[in-house]
């Protein structure tokens, strides 16, 4: 398939993926109300840090804009497939996919977009009650080159994002259960992203490990890359990475569902 | 009996062989607790070294019990699944690569899973494939307008698919997978769980669509009258290997080679005069059921004939399910 005939298909999928999320929007503002409140937790502990005299390397003006645009920079780039890929390569569900010129792949991309318009709406709602109680401290950055750098940054953590999920999918494969390895994935990244707490406030010893973890790319870069004042130096090197990062992780996905598609059995008729 | 691959064959298949490696799982805790330090791998053997090939236009029907290796030969055909050993081409492509071109041109319809989203029109599926296979305008509105008609399905396109009877997503299913006109259709189970009137119309589509578009249809099946409504050639397996290969009437010649005879008279006739092997069907005497050799059979009728006067005459073949239970049950052993 050529490049555009994949973005009709992936389109059309889009559009058929969205009527199934939209059926599920209760479900998903739920899972949203969730996401604002974890997100918000951190807010609040960190705020009370800063208030009792605690000596935080940034200032409270940060730590409510970081974690606002923590919780739209999550939406965006979360995935969440893994369980679900491993599910219907076990169950045989692969079969009518192979059997298609269209990828799988562009239908779990579809369905990503489409849950991210339902999740976007339900969530920019409850950041806005939020935002009306801390608006004063909630400063985004006026520089249109922040913006512009953020753009790719954030679609660099989208693909990283994706490609460690289907990667983890994948093994579904060769095992019966990849639940565990998803949820361990998803607790280290929790830690190591700067979903949890932000970067800036981890200790210093552990600052050159925490620059060039993967994790770092999926969501703290972009959010530094917008509210921070990096360094020329610093964004070319964050880029890079992000950039050395990605290929090394597509390569990896791509190499694991290759070599799946060998050992597949398409149990289930 | 094995053809040997043919010139104009658009299916070419050559030792094929699959085996699936899986781990033995026990029950009870212990044995689980045991499975997490040593696992005992096994491997079967699905598919043994087959060998066939198939014409542009045959209609084909795999027929075997559960696990004999027909489904497993279906998907490595339509490319779901790599052969452990072997060769095979299908309309000149490997299928195991997938490539765009083989997969325009073939299609696969599986009983137990559906093409069509749940949630949306069967339209809305039409409408990817369209996308998907690279179709024209002109190209999709002629094969929508052909195969609504065709499957009479005018009034489906526009309603959600959860809301169709299993009758009616079959027909829409066939549509789907129809939609790119495909050389070949691989066909699963297509009428598994559909009521009688149901699998008369899949198999009414399916032969009118190998008569008009000269399609290339390969069928498994468990339902022996859609092999008998559609089939010309039936290959047999059992324990992953071919054990027949020919047309389905020399199966049933060579697995039961007597003709049952059915006459029912005006008036009784006399036991004494009847053939050897003759039983009444009735308690007065006017059916007569006998079997016969097909060559013994111009003779029986003769027989018959002169016992008295004839109101009604059958001579059937074995039904095919008898057929196949005989040959199963014989270790797929075909009689010579």
């Amino acid at each position: 398939m050529t490049p555009a005939s994949q973005l009709r298909v992936l389109r059309r999928l889009t559009s058929i993926e969205l009527v199934g999320s939209l059926m599920y929007r209760t479900q998903f503002a739920v899972y949203m109300v969730s996401t604002v409140v974890s997100i918000m937790v951190g807010l609040f502990i960190w705020l009370r840090v800063g208030e009792s005299g605690g000596d935080l390397p940034v200032d409270r003006e940060f730590i409510v804009t970081y974690y606002l645009m923590l919780a739209v920079v999550r939406t965006l780039v979360s995935t969440w497939h893994s369980e679900f890929l491993a599910q219907v390569i076990r169950k045989g569900e692969l079969n009518a996919w192979l059997a298609r010129p269209g990828s799988y792949i562009l239908n779990l991309l579809a369905n990503n977009f489409s849950e991210k318009i339902v999740k976007m709406s339900t969530i920019l709602p409850m950041l806005g009650v939020i935002w009306w109680f801390y608006r004063d401290q909630f400063a985004l950055p006026t520089e249109i080159s922040r913006w512009l750098l953020f753009i790719p940054a954030l679609v660099g953590a989208f693909v990283l994002e994706f490609c460690l999920t289907t990667t983890i999918g994948s093994l579904g494969f060769w095992m019966d259960e990849n639940s565990g390895i998803a949820r361990s994935r998803h607790v280290i990244a929790m830690a190591l992203s700067g979903e949890l707490v932000p970067l800036a406030l981890y200790p210093a010893w552990a600052t050159t490990f925490l620059d060039i973890q993967v994790f770092r790319f999926t969501m703290s870069f972009p959010l530094e890359v917008l509210l921070t004042d990096l360094s020329s130096q610093q964004l070319v090197a964050g880029f890079v990475l992000q950039f050395a990062w990605l290929v090394a992780i597509v390569m990896v996905c791509r190499f694991t569902w290759q070599r799946g598609l060998h050992a597949y059995s398409g149990i289930g008729a | 009996m094995q053809s040997d691959p043919q010139v104009d064959a658009v299916i070419r298949v050559q030792n094929l062989t699959k085996t699936y490696t899986f781990h033995q799982q026990q029950s009870g805790l212990i044995a689980a607790i045991k499975s997490l330090f040593h696992r005992q791998m096994e491997t079967r053997l699905a598919v043994d070294a087959i060998s066939f090939a198939i014409r542009r236009g045959e209609v084909v029907g795999f027929l075997g019990p559960n696990g004999a290796g027909k489904t497993t030969t279906l998907k490595m055909l339509s490319g779901l699944l790599y052969p452990t050993s072997g060769e095979l081409s299908v309309l000149g492509h490997i299928p195991q690569k997938r490539a765009s071109e083989y997969l325009r041109r073939i299609s696969l319809v599986m009983g137990q899973k559906t093409m069509l989203w749940w949630d949306v029109t069967p339209m809305d599926t039409l409408l990817l494939h369209k996308d998907m296979y690279g179709l024209s305008d002109d190209l999709f509105q002629e094969s929508v307008a052909e195969l609504t008609q065709l499957l009479d399905v005018a009034d489906l396109l526009h309603v959600q698919v959860r809301k169709l009877s299993l009758g009616q997503r079959m027909r829409m299913e066939l549509m789907v997978a129809l939609l790119h006109r495909p050389e070949i259709v691989f066909l699963d189970e297509p009428t598994i769980g559909l009521d009688v009137v149901a699998k008369a119309n899949v198999r009414t589509f399916l032969a009118e669509l190998n008569r008009t578009r000269g399609t290339t249809i390969i069928i498994t099946s468990h339902d022996m009258d859609d092999i008998e409504a559609l089939c010309e050639r039936v290959i047999m397996i059992d324990h992953g290997r071919i054990q027949f290969d020919g047309r389905l009437p020399d199966l049933v010649q060579r697995m039961q080679p007597r003709k049952l005879v059915r006459v029912a008279y005006a008036a009784p006739v006399s036991a004494e005069q009847c053939p050897e092997g003759a039983r009444f069907e009735d308690e007065d005497g006017t059916v007569l059921v006998i079997e016969s050799l097909r060559e013994e059979l111009a003779g029986l009728l003769q027989h018959l004939g002169a016992l008295g006067d004839i109101q009604d005459l059958s001579v059937n073949d074995a039904d095919l399910d008898d057929v196949l239970r005989d040959f199963f049950t014989n270790g797929g052993e075909v009689r010579s």
